[in-house]
């Protein structure tokens, strides 16, 4: 699977957010593998970051994937079981 | 390649380039500092040191490590220049607790009773410069040791390489946090290109919070030791404004860098990375999936990842708490996404504002700025994210990443 142009890459990701907004669990997406499951053999594709403690995610992104043609052949989802911070220390 | 072998970059169009670097007493390019009158930098003078202080200083030094303060240790078998591993102007210690006044601090491997000590090496309690009384201390700190550790670079170093620990000075508006050195760089400013440090805004800018021209440390304050004079290595130069909410539920990702640069010199920064095996080609790429990166970082030194997204969304990133005591998030769009090799982590908290380069046909170029990362969890996989280059040189006026001094 080629990566779309950056064109694309926009306007997928757009629609991706206005797919899943309103859902307190999205937290965004990017193009790539999930982490942990770099794999080469793998084709990379869109991949949507839910937070922790909500399967209910899993069932609405899969369906979501059906019905939005997008550059991927599916839809992965990732669970991020921590929030992301700006890595400075504090003394 | 190694820094400081290559000729100076002529200027592509012939006429001479005005390179300019920082200096302590020189005026910044916007507001400057006061400039002294009496030898005492501004950043030393706001933290109490006096002229007279620096000369006690010099003076005491001098004396307690002299041919003649050695040659007498030896013959008398007793403790002398030897057991002396530096010295600084900071606060002096009584009884085990801290005075409250500032005055000169000898540093020994370890204290021994007056009877122990040959007479030319025993440390006065006040040195009088002019009419002036200067406090002076003796503070015992063991074997002194060189860091060559490629795990962390926290200490004070002298020129700093890349990764090297750095924040602001503390100026009572703080905390400010304690990042890395992502690269050297010229800003266009004006006709002049000004030799500059590149990192973070939560970095270099205090979080939007920074003053015009704020000076900026090396070692950074989460690594100073308590007492040890703060070294001021250059002025913030600019700082991206960052897009911050306090509620974690209504974050936009509106940011695209998080990115600021501080004016420098040469004499306090080298343009090249602590690993011999980073072949660094300060050339900016962009970053593809699958590429083979690296960085070098305050916090875990040097490491290793691959790119495992691009145009990724993040957020809400949390930035601590502000002096308000509200949290306060930040979102970005356009990121790019390592992992770390062999499940390591490619970053932790102290690594901000690292630069990650990315290996393409043999050599390391730029590709991003390492903004942040999920904090570590036994269950999760973790993630670094950073900002492309090109966004973060544009949004700076950078003009050149160095890999070597230019003139």
């Amino acid at each position: 699977m080629p990566q779309p142009d950056q064109k694309t890459l926009d306007a997928e990701q757009q629609r991706l957010n206005e797919e899943f907004a309103k859902y307190s669990w999205f937290r965004g997406s990017y193009w790539g593998f999930p982490l942990g499951r770099a794999d080469p053999s793998v084709e990379p594709g869109w991949v949507v970051q839910v937070a922790d403690g909500h399967p209910e995610a899993v069932e609405i992104v899969s369906a979501a994937s059906r019905r939005l043609h997008l550059s991927s052949a599916a839809l992965r989802l990732i669970v991020l079981t921590a929030d992301f911070h700006a890595h400075f220390k504090r003394d | 390649m190694s820094s400081g072998e290559k000729k100076p970059t002529p200027s592509k169009t012939g006429k001479k380039r005005r390179v300019k670097e920082w200096a302590s007493t020189d005026s910044a390019p916007a507001s400057s500092p006061k400039a002294p009158t009496d030898g005492v930098p501004e950043a030393y003078r706001i933290s109490g040191i006096t002229a007279e202080m620096m000369e006690a200083q010099k003076r005491v030094h001098a004396r307690l490590v002299s041919a003649k303060a050695v040659a007498e240790a030896k013959e008398s078998g007793l403790a002398g220049p030897a057991n002396i591993v530096g010295s600084y102007i900071g606060e002096t210690w009584s009884h085990g607790r801290p005075t409250g006044h500032t005055g000169v601090v000898i540093m020994v491997r370890h204290k021994h009773a007056d009877q122990h000590v040959a007479k030319s090496s025993l440390v006065p309690s006040v040195e009088k410069v002019g009419d002036k009384e200067v406090r002076v201390d003796v503070r015992e700190f063991g074997h002194m040791r060189s860091h060559q550790d490629f795990r962390s670079f926290q200490t004070q170093e002298s020129p700093a390489l890349l990764g090297a620990s750095i924040s602001l000075l503390e100026d009572g508006n703080g905390p400010f946090e304690t990042g890395s050195c992502g690269c050297l760089c010229l800003v266009k400013n004006g006709d002049d290109e000004l030799v500059c440090v590149l990192s973070n805004n939560h970095i270099l800018g205090g979080i939007n919070r920074a003053a015009p021209n704020a000076p900026f440390i090396q070692q950074g304050t989460a690594d100073l030791p308590q007492g040890v004079t703060p070294r001021v290595v250059g002025n913030l130069l600019k700082a991206v404004q960052l897009d911050l909410h306090p509620d974690q539920n209504s974050v936009p990702f509106s940011n695209r860098v998080d990115a600021a640069v501080g004016f420098t010199a040469f004499s306090h920064f080298k343009p090249s990375f602590h690993h011999p095996g980073i072949t660094f080609d300060p050339s900016p790429r962009a970053a593809t999936l699958h590429m083979v990166v690296a960085k070098e970082g305050r916090t875990t030194g040097t490491t290793k990842g691959i790119v495992i997204g691009l145009n990724a969304q993040v957020g809400p990133v949390g930035y601590g708490q502000g002096p308000d005591g509200m949290p306060r998030f930040g979102g970005f769009s356009g990121q790019i996404l390592v992992e770390g090799l062999n499940g390591l982590d490619f970053s932790q908290a102290g690594d901000s504002g690292s630069l990650i380069v990315g290996l393409v046909d043999g050599a390391f170029h730029p590709v991003a700025l390492l903004v942040g990362g999920n904090v570590p969890t036994d269950a999760g996989a973790n993630g670094t994210f950073g900002c492309p280059i090109d966004e973060v040189m544009t949004a700076l006026n950078i003009i050149e990443i160095l890999d070597h001094e230019v003139e």
